[in-house]
């Protein structure tokens, strides 16, 4: 399949790729945009003092990276089970740029485990705040 | 008498759009807090809804919409809300003690 949409499609990840790519290479190399960009401040927390949903989702990633599974969950319990979920859709990305039979719109799934995403991801939001899910946030 | 069967009819396949939309959603909802998030997730929205709007299926434009909004927003997050909470948190920090 070659429609003019999956081509759009194909530059635009390609395109995002390289973005990607060029942003990664500039923070590494020049001190000063680290300093401007942090990616570790989360404008929510810093203005309402509340967690969101993503708070303690790079140490997440960080203690996982060194084994620590525990300390994982406890930084981010949202971050470590969507990894899956972010793997599949890396896989399909490459698949629909290098995968020439792979066709995106035979994909199904069933629409009740998509509605469930957004959901999950208020009920974590809301729940990491609460005292007696203390548990859920970030040491 | 008619001889009329029943021809089974298969539901529209609408994975692409729903995608799209959901992914569009949690993008706006996403863009106070993680703004880099919210940028991938536009771009997810964006292309899983051209996609499937091609296949016209449900919920693709809405996907597109979202997905252009939480861009958009995202973008301004990260390169705006930076540099105002740089230069702003510490001023309203010196300003509110007492």
């Amino acid at each position: 399949m070659n429609s003019p949409a999956r081509i759009w499609a194909e530059r635009t990840l390609l395109a995002f790729a390289l973005v990607m790519i060029v942003v990664v290479y500039f923070y590494v190399t020049t001190p000063g945009l680290r300093d401007l960009i942090r990616p570790h401040h989360c404008l929510f927390f810093q203005a309402t003092g509340l967690l969101c949903p993503a708070c303690g989702g790079t140490r997440a990633i960080g203690h996982l990276l060194n084994g620590h599974l525990q300390l994982a969950l406890k930084s981010n319990a949202l971050a470590v089970f969507s990894l899956p979920l972010i793997f599949y859709g890396t896989l399909s990305a490459f698949r629909l740029v290098f995968d020439r039979s792979f066709n995106p719109s035979d994909i199904r799934i069933n629409p009740f485990w998509l509605w469930i995403i957004p959901v999950v991801i208020v009920i974590f939001w809301i729940t990491r705040n609460l005292s007696y899910f203390s548990f859920l946030s970030p040491i | 008498m008619s001889d009329t069967k029943p021809v089974a009819v298969e539901a529209q396949n609408n994975t692409l759009g729903i995608i799209s939309l959901v992914a569009g959603i949690i993008g706006v909802i996403l863009f106070v807090c993680c703004s880099y998030i919210s940028v991938v997730l536009g771009i997810v929205a964006l292309i899983c809804g051209i996609l499937g709007y091609q296949q016209k299926q449900q919920y693709a434009l809405a996907g597109i919409i979202l997905g252009a909004i939480s861009i958009v927003l995202g973008i301004i997050f990260v390169i705006v809300g930076q540099v105002i909470f740089r230069e702003l948190v510490p001023v309203l920090e010196r300003e509110l003690r007492f």
